[in-house]
């Protein structure tokens, strides 16, 4: 077997950047996210959860065996997708998106198989591109733990804040101090919607509707029905979005 | 002829064909992939796709696998250690004969 000029170039220009390496591991990470499902199911999530709290808000005083069950029934639900939240998904992805655009497992999906995996790629960014390109791949990877700790941080001061200090303005401000922080530390990352970065001040501002003499419980749950809503939305509109531009493949 | 372009003829033939190349990448850089993803992130037709996966099967760089996932029939396409040692080494090669070309 001979290889032409044409093809030989063509292979330099390949592996002469680290791109390709690089830009194939990004699409398998992403490719998780693609379809909206994760974000649906979440979004979902928290309405379950926001349904949980706004019962209990709304029946203060009530010991009916029914509403105690159905709140109990609300939270064995809630644990019991949460804690199969990868596996639901997996059973509704291959339904909705293996069909249609194949499956690929993603390298941090797969820890069991990845023993010697991350120091063969560092190798290759060496092989490639040099350590410039190499440092540069650990800083974006720190930088995504970063954003990651960052987010969460944010979050669970937003839910404190809005459960403990009795202030009409504290949502909104909340929202819109998280909106705006998320769109700083993610404004260059592609795997981040803006959708999130809007819709925080808007669930933040829906809060306004809901003053603090109404109870702690009652503010949480609608806090967590906004964002569940906002992710909804945005898993909505992938979904929709993923479904017009991948009809069923055929074989 | 220097040592770097002396190399260049014992590249691995089986990984430099340019659509093998294509799915060996993508293979390094996910953990398993399916028929179907390889298919369009390729851009090769299934016959083609069928051909090289069965030539790079057969060179023992990948395993390929029928499986299911949940109802979904799935033939999963996994780098096998040996594959990726030697995609490793043949970047190492591609890169030293880059090198020497500038």
């Amino acid at each position: 077997m001979t290889n032409t000029p044409q093809q030989t170039e063509h292979t330099m220009a390949t592996v002469s950047s680290l791109s390709p390496v690089l830009q194939a591991e990004r699409r398998a990470w992403s490719y998780w996210f693609v379809d909206g499902l994760s974000n649906l199911l979440t979004g979902a999530l928290c309405q379950l959860l926001a349904g949980a709290f706004l019962w209990i808000a709304f029946h203060p005083h009530t010991r009916s065996p029914l509403i105690i069950g159905a709140a109990g029934l609300v939270l064995v639900v809630y644990f019991a997708v949460f804690f199969r939240l990868r596996q639901t998904l997996e059973w509704l992805k291959s339904r909705i998106t293996y069909p249609r655009t194949g499956y690929t497992a993603a390298p941090s999906f797969t820890e069991d198989n990845n023993a010697g995996r991350q120091p063969g790629l560092t190798m290759l960014a060496l092989s490639s591109v040099g350590e410039r390109e190499t440092v540069q791949r650990v800083k974006e990877d720190l930088d995504v733990k970063r954003r990651t700790w960052f987010f969460v941080a944010v979050l669970a001061a937003e839910i404190i804040s809005t459960v403990l200090i009795r202030n009409d303005w504290i949502c909104g401000f909340a929202g819109v101090a998280m909106g705006v922080g998320i769109w700083l530390v993610t404004r260059n990352d592609e795997r981040m919607s803006w959708v999130v970065a809007l819709g925080l001040p808007f669930a933040g501002i829906y809060m306004f509707i809901f003053p603090t003499s109404r109870p702690r419980v009652m503010r949480a749950g609608f806090f967590l029905a906004g964002t569940g809503l906002v992710l909804l939305f945005m898993g909505a509109i992938a979904l929709v979005r993923y479904l017009r531009r991948n009809p069923v493949a055929r074989a | 002829m220097s040592t770097a372009l002396q190399d260049l003829a014992t590249l691995d033939r089986v990984i430099h064909e340019p659509a093998r190349l294509a799915i060996m990448t993508v293979l390094c850089a996910a953990e398993e992939a399916d028929f179907l993803y390889l298919r369009r992130e390729c851009g090769l037709t299934q016959g083609n796709l069928s051909s090289h996966l069965a030539r790079l099967e057969e060179a023992g760089y990948v395993k390929i696998e029928k499986t299911f996932k949940g109802k979904y029939p799935l033939t999963i396409c996994r780098l096998l250690r040996s594959g990726r040692t030697a995609f490793e080494g043949y970047l190492q090669k591609m890169r030293a004969v880059g090198a020497s070309i500038r």
